[in-house]
């Protein structure tokens, strides 16, 4: 039986840690998209001589960032099981009569919520929200100062 | 069984949990730790810790059914609540682990 568990508890880490690496690969996907509109954007700003058009590329960029958001929630729910999962395996390698496993074991995850994306909003976590940061003010900046092909 | 200065810093740090749940005093929490699992595998085995895992492998395979032992399997248990990096907010499982595990490991210490 407790064989059994194990293998149990290292298919569904797998399963968990295939999941999250998806999150994680669909995230950078959005982010080099939305640097690549973005930029482009800005470029043919410069260049129309149409500084209105600056506060579109900053607008992308939140739509982009809100969206990215959402798949690092998701991420972050599957990492978190994948944690427990990983507690449940150091159990077994510890040869504790118990090991803990965590309530259900299953794919489903909680809707992103607002609370989460402020979470995303923390220091620690800056190498996710600075480039979109930089980003948005960037184009702001463009267009205060009126930066335009002459 | 546990020098006085581990056990001064560990009743610290249950006095006022929130305050070693991140920055030097979370370090200095964990290397706390460490030196007391060192100084129980000194004591229980007669050699150093050198690895928390090997340490908790081997109070597992103890039969003793003293309070204080079976406090200390559920502490090693819920050792990675202090030693988590990932980039969730670790305080309230540090305050957990420092409340419940290493206060109740002390209270059977004490009363064994």
């Amino acid at each position: 039986m407790a064989e059994n568990n194990k293998d149990i508890a290292l298919k569904a880490w797998e399963v968990y840690q295939g999941l999250a690496k998806g999150m994680g690969e669909s995230a950078w996907r959005i982010r080099s998209i939305c640097f690549a509109m973005t930029s482009a954007l800005i470029a043919y700003t410069y260049n129309s001589s149409a500084p209105l058009l600056y506060i579109l590329a900053s607008f992308v960029c939140v739509l982009f960032f809100v969206l990215e958001a959402g798949y690092r929630r998701l991420q972050d729910q599957y990492i978190e099981k994948s944690i427990s999962i990983e507690r449940t395996l150091n159990d077994f390698i510890a040869n504790d009569d118990h090991p803990v496993f965590p309530e259900s074991i299953g794919t489903d995850v909680d809707t992103p919520t607002f609370a989460g994306l402020l979470k995303l909003l923390a220091v620690k976590r800056i190498i996710f929200w600075l480039p979109y940061l930089i980003l948005f003010l960037l184009p702001i900046a463009l267009y205060v100062f009126d930066i335009k092909k002459i | 069984m546990i020098s006085e200065p581990t056990m001064k810093r560990l009743l610290a740090a249950i006095d006022e949990p929130k305050s070693y749940c991140s920055g030097a005093k979370r370090k200095q929490l964990q290397a706390t730790f460490d030196k007391l699992l060192d100084e129980l595998s000194m004591k229980l085995f007669n050699e150093p810790c050198t690895n928390r895992m090997v340490f908790r492998q081997k109070v597992n395979s103890q039969s003793s059914v003293s309070a204080a032992v079976q406090a200390l399997k559920q502490m090693l248990k819920n050792q990675d609540l202090l030693f988590s990096k990932d980039y969730r907010d670790h305080a309230d499982e540090i305050v957990k682990f420092l409340t419940n595990d290493v206060a109740h490991f002390l209270e059977a210490l004490r009363g064994g």
